[in-house]
C-alpha cells in the first residue's frame, strides 16, 4: 500500500505539491488524476524517490521514501511518462541489465526476464535491437522492466500516452491481469475514460492540492452533493416532450433537461427508489432503451471537482 | 561464472555493449592507430635523412610515440566520460537507473570502468606501433612500463574529472566545452612535468643523481618517493572528482559533505604522516641532522598539496546550502529533548552534527589545513632544535631564522585557503539554485584569469626575465605558479616588484590582502547565516501558528 501524509514540494516561490495526504489501499488500481501543472508528476517522483520531499512524507510498502529508499525501490516498479532507451541493445540485453541492476541472482534471470516478456507480449522481439521498436513496444519493454524484480507496488506516470487503440485496449487487459496478481497499481493519466474502466479508487489534485480521493462512488456522491445524475435514453424523439412532463412533476427530481435523444436528470432521492422514477415513465408509455446511472463517470466527477463544485 | 557475476557492474557491461557496437568508436580506434603510425613513420623519415645514430632514433621515435599517447589521452579520452552522465539525464534514462536501485556510486564506478575501458584498449592496441622505436634500441622495459603506467594514471584522472564534469552540467553542449576546458588546464600543469620527467629519463638522469644524493635506491626516502607518494597523488587527485560526481547525483541533499570531510582527514593526515616520515628517516639514516634544503623543498610541496586540497574543498563545499549552525544544533536537541538519546549514536545523526552547510564547510577545511601545517611546523620544530641542522650553506643565506620562513609560506597557503573557502561560501550563501556550478566557475576563473597573471608577472621579475622572451610563457604555468609562490624569501631579488616598501616581501603583502579579504567575506557570511537562522525560526513559528 501506499501512504502519503503531507506532502509538500516547493520549487524556488512556487508550490509545486501542496500537503498532499491520502491512502491506497494495497491490491488496488488507483487513479491519480488532475489538469496539467497539477503536481502529478512531481508527487509521483516523490513516491519514486527521485524527488526530496520539502516536508511531509510518504510510505510504500512500510518502507519511508525518506529514510528508506532503497528498500522502497525494490518495493516498487516505476515507469514514468517519458522515457529514453539505450538504443544499441537488444531487448533482452536491455532487460538483462536492469536485472542486474536489482540484484537477481543468475540462476533466476533468465527465467524472469523471459516470463516478463511473456507477459508484455515481447518474447518474438527478444533479439531485435531497442531502436527499431515502435513507441507502442517501448512502452511494453518499459513495464516489462518496470515488472523484472516482481514489485508490490508499481507506479505508472501516464502508461497509455501515446498508444494507439489496439495498445491501449491491451494495456488495460495488462492492468488488470495486474490486479489479479494482487498488485496495487498507482496510475496517472490525462485520459479519464480509460481509467473509469478499470480504476478502484482515485485521487483528484488540483493546484497542488488534494481536491478529492476515495473509492469512485463515493467521489461521486460527494461530488454531486448527494445527487444522481441519471441519463434517461429513449427511442422515440415525439415521446420525449411527455416524459420530459412525466419527470417535472416526480417528486425528488431536481433538475431536468433535453440532450439529444437522452434526459439527463437529477435526482435527491435514495438510490434504491430511483426504479419508482423508472416506473411512472413505463407507465406513461415512454420506450426507455437505456438508462445509467452518472455516478461512476470519472470524466464527469473530474469536470464538476476541478471546477470548485466541491471543496 | 556465477560468482564473478556478482562483481560485474551493470552499467559497465551495458557500456561495453552499447559503444562498441556504434560505428564512431571503431572510426576513431582506427584513425587514432593510422595517425600515430604516421607520425612514427614520418619521424623515421626525417631522422633518417639526417644520418643519426640507431639508439638516438630509438629514443626519438619513443618521445613522439609518447607525446602522440598523450595527445590522445587528452583530446580523444575526455570524449568517453564528458557526457557520460548528463547524457543519461537529457536520454531520460537516467531516473530508471536510480529508481532500479543503482546508487549514485555504482553510476559513477560504472560509467567510469566503461570509458576507462574504451581507453585501455587505445592504450594497449598502440603497444605495437611502439615496438618500431625497441626495433633501433635506446629503450628499456622499463620504460615502457612507466610511461603506460603513467597514461593509465592520467587517463583514469581525466575520465574521472571528465564524469563529474558531465555530472554536474546540464546541457550535453557545456558539459563537453567545460571538459575541454578543464582538460587544457590540467594539462599546463601535468605537461610540464611529464615531459621533463621523460627527457631526464632518456638523456640526463638528473633524477637519478637526486635520488642517489637522499640516500640511494633501496632508501626509505627513494622508496616514498618512487612508490608512495604517485599512488598518494593519483588518488587523492581522483578521488575529488569522484566524490563531486557522487554528490552530484544524490537524490537527498542531506549528508553531502560527509564524504569530502572524510577525504580531508584521510588525505590531509595522510600527507603530513609523508612528509614526517621523510624528516625522521633522514635523521635516521643521513647523518642525524635535519637538511635545512629538505626542510624547505619538503614543506614547498606538502603547503602546496595542502593548498590544492583546499582548494577542491573550498569549492567542493560551495555546493552546500547554506544552512546556519544553529539550525544543526537546535535539530540536534530537539532529538535530545524527545528523549532519542539512542539515536545520537546513530550514524545519520553524527553526520548531521558535522555538516552540512557551506559555512561549516568552509571553516573546516581552514581549520583542517592550519592544523596540519601547525603540526608540520611544530614537529619540525621540535625535530631541529633536538637534533640540529646540517648544510648551513643554505641556512646562511637566509636573513630569517628557518621557522620564520616556514610559517611564511605555511601563511602564504593558510590565508590563500581563507579567502577561497570564505568567497566560495559567500557565493553559496547569494546563488540559490545553480550555486555549485557557479561558484566552481567563478573560482577558477579568479584563479586563472587574475592570480595566475599576477605571480606570472611577479616571478618573471624575482627570476630577471621581465623582457620581452617567448619563453616567458612557460611563467603560465600554473604549476610553476604556485609552486614559486611559495618559495623562500630570501630567494627573492631585492627589485621594485619583490620589495615595494623597503624591507618587506611580496609574500607579506600577499598573506595581509588574501585574510584581510577572506575576514571582510567571513563577517558577511557570518551576518548571512544569522539572517538565515532568522528566517528559518520564522518560517518555524508560522508552521506552529499554523497548527
Amino acid at each position: 500500500m501506499i501512504l502519503l501524509k503531507n506532502l509538500t514540494k516547493i520549487f524556488g516561490n512556487f508550490l509545486a505539491v501542496d500537503n498532499l495526504s491520502f491512502e491506497v489501499p494495497s491490491g488496488e488500481i488507483f487513479g491519480f488524476i488532475g489538469p496539467n501543472g497539477a503536481g502529478k508528476t512531481t508527487t509521483i517522483k516523490m513516491l519514486a524517490t527521485l524527488l526530496q520531499p520539502d516536508s511531509g512524507n510518504a510510505w510504500i510498502d512500510g518502507h519511508c521514501v525518506y529514510t528508506d529508499p532503497e528498500k522502497v525501490r525494490m518495493a516498487m516498479g516505476y515507469m514514468p511518462d517519458y522515457f529514453g532507451t539505450y538504443d544499441n541493445v537488444t531487448i533482452f540485453e536491455f532487460l538483462d541489465f536492469f536485472a542486474r541492476s536489482y540484484r537477481i541472482p543468475p540462476k533466476n534471470r533468465t527465467g524472469t526476464i523471459k516470463g516478463c516478456m511473456e507477459l508484455t507480449d515481447l518474447q518474438k522481439l527478444e533479439s531485435k535491437l531497442v531502436s527499431s521498436l515502435s513507441k507502442g513496444m517501448k512502452q511494453r519493454l518499459c513495464l516489462a522492466k518496470t515488472l523484472l524484480h516482481n514489485p508490490n507496488v508499481l507506479i505508472l506516470d501516464e502508461p497509455a500516452a501515446g498508444l494507439d487503440p489496439r495498445a491501449r485496449i491491451e494495456f488495460r487487459s495488462l492492468l488488470r491481469e495486474l490486479r489479479n496478481m494482487n498488485k496495487t497499481v498507482f496510475i496517472s493519466s490525462h485520459i479519464l475514460t480509460e481509467l473509469s474502466d478499470i480504476v478502484d479508487s482515485v485521487a483528484i489534485v488540483e493546484k497542488g492540492g488534494l481536491v478529492v480521493s476515495g473509492n469512485l462512488q463515493t467521489i461521486s456522491q460527494l461530488s454531486s452533493k448527494n445527487h444522481t445524475e441519471v441519463r434517461i435514453k429513449i427511442h422515440s424523439k415525439e415521446k420525449i416532450e411527455t416524459a420530459l412532463n412525466v419527470l417535472e412533476n416526480t417528486d425528488e427530481i431536481i433538475n431536468v433537461h433535453n440532450e439529444n435523444d437522452s434526459i439527463l436528470i437529477e435526482y435527491s432521492g435514495q438510490t434504491e427508489n430511483l426504479y419508482l422514477v423508472i416506473k411512472n415513465l413505463v407507465n406513461a408509455d415512454i420506450p426507455i432503451t437505456e438508462v445509467t446511472s452518472s455516478q461512476s463517470n470519472l470524466e464527469d466527477i473530474f469536470m464538476r471537482v476541478t471546477q470548485g463544485e466541491v471543496s | 561464472m556465477e560468482f564473478f557475476d556478482k562483481y560485474i557492474n551493470p552499467i559497465h557491461l551495458l557500456g561495453l555493449r552499447s559503444h562498441l557496437r556504434t560505428k564512431r568508436f571503431l572510426y576513431t580506434f582506427n584513425l587514432t592507430i593510422l595517425l600515430m603510425i604516421g607520425a612514427m613513420l614520418l619521424g623515421f623519415f626525417f631522422m633518417s635523412m639526417e644520418r643519426m645514430a640507431t639508439a638516438s632514433i630509438g629514443k626519438s621515435l619513443f618521445m613522439i610515440f609518447s607525446i602522440m599517447q598523450y595527445i590522445v589521452v587528452s583530446l580523444v579520452f575526455p570524449a568517453f566520460s564528458c557526457t557520460a552522465i548528463i547524457s543519461e539525464k537529457e536520454g531520460k534514462t537516467y531516473d530508471l537507473l536510480v529508481t532500479a536501485n543503482l546508487s549514485p556510486s555504482d553510476i559513477v564506478w560504472g560509467k567510469f570502468l566503461s570509458a576507462f575501458t574504451h581507453c585501455a584498449m587505445f592504450l594497449i592496441s598502440s603497444l605495437p606501433v611502439v615496438m618500431m622505436a625497441f626495433l633501433f634500441g635506446g629503450i628499456t622495459p622499463d620504460l615502457l612500463a612507466i610511461t603506460y603506467g603513467v597514461l593509465f594514471a592520467y587517463s583514469a584522472l581525466i575520465v574521472m574529472l571528465c564524469l563529474a564534469i558531465s555530472s554536474i552540467y546540464k546541457t550535453i553542449t557545456r558539459a563537453i566545452i567545460a571538459s575541454y576546458v578543464v582538460i587544457i588546464v590540467l594539462n599546463s600543469f601535468v605537461s610540464p612535468v611529464l615531459f621533463y620527467l621523460l627527457v631526464d629519463y632518456l638523456y640526463f638522469s638528473e633524477i637519478s643523481r637526486f635520488f642517489i644524493s637522499i640516500g640511494g635506491y633501496g632508501s626509505l626516502n627513494v622508496f616514498l618517493t618512487i612508490y608512495i607518494m604517485p599512488p598518494f597523488l593519483f588518488f587523492s587527485l581522483i578521488f575529488a572528482p569522484y566524490l563531486v560526481a557522487k554528490n552530484s547525483l544524490r537524490t537527498y541533499a542531506n549528508n553531502r559533505s560527509t564524504a569530502l570531510r572524510a577525504y580531508f582527514v584521510i588525505f590531509g593526515t595522510s600527507l603530513l604522516a609523508i612528509f614526517l616520515t621523510y624528516y625522521i628517516n633522514t635523521i635516521f639514516s643521513v647523518g642525524q641532522k635535519l637538511d635545512y634544503e629538505m626542510i624547505i623543498v619538503s614543506s614547498g610541496f606538502c603547503f602546496g598539496v595542502v593548498g590544492l586540497l583546499s582548494l577542491i574543498g573550498a569549492i567542493g563545499f560551495a555546493g552546500e546550502n547554506a544552512v546556519p549552525e544553529k539550525f544543526v544544533m537546535k535539530r540536534l536537541s530537539e532529538y535530545l529533548k524527545a528523549g532519542r538519546i539512542r539515536k545520537i549514536f546513530n550514524w545519520k545523526l553524527f553526520i548531521t552534527l558535522l555538516g552540512p552547510g557551506s559555512y561549516r564547510g568552509g571553516r573546516f577545511v581552514c581549520t583542517m589545513s592550519i592544523l596540519w601545517m601547525l603540526i608540520f611546523l611544530v614537529g619540525t620544530m621540535f625535530l631541529v632544535e633536538s637534533l640540529g641542522i646540517k648544510n648551513n650553506r643554505f641556512f646562511k643565506k637566509y636573513t630569517h631564522s628557518y621557522i620564520e620562513q616556514l610559517a611564511i609560506s605555511g601563511l602564504v597557503v593558510f590565508s590563500f585557503t581563507y579567502f577561497f573557502c570564505m568567497l566560495s561560501t559567500f557565493l553559496s550563501f547569494r546563488i540559490k539554485q545553480a550555486g555549485f556550478r557557479r561558484a566552481i566557475l567563478f573560482c577558477i576563473s579568479l584563479f586563472l584569469v587574475v592570480l595566475l597573471p599576477l605571480y606570472a608577472l611577479f616571478y618573471m621579475e624575482a627570476e630577471n626575465y621581465f623582457g620581452a622572451n617567448l619563453a616567458n610563457l612557460q611563467y603560465l604555468s600554473p604549476s610553476l605558479c604556485f609552486g614559486l609562490s611559495l618559495a623562500p624569501v630570501a630567494d627573492l631579488k631585492t627589485t621594485y616588484y619583490n620589495y615595494l616598501i623597503y624591507e618587506i616581501p611580496l609574500h607579506y603583502y600577499h598573506i595581509f590582502i588574501y585574510l584581510f579579504i577572506g575576514v571582510i567575506f567571513h563577517f558577511q557570511n557570518r551576518r548571512s547565516s544569522l539572517q538565515r537562522w532568522k528566517k528559518l525560526e520564522e518560517e518555524e513559528q508560522e508552521i506552529l501558528n499554523m497548527k
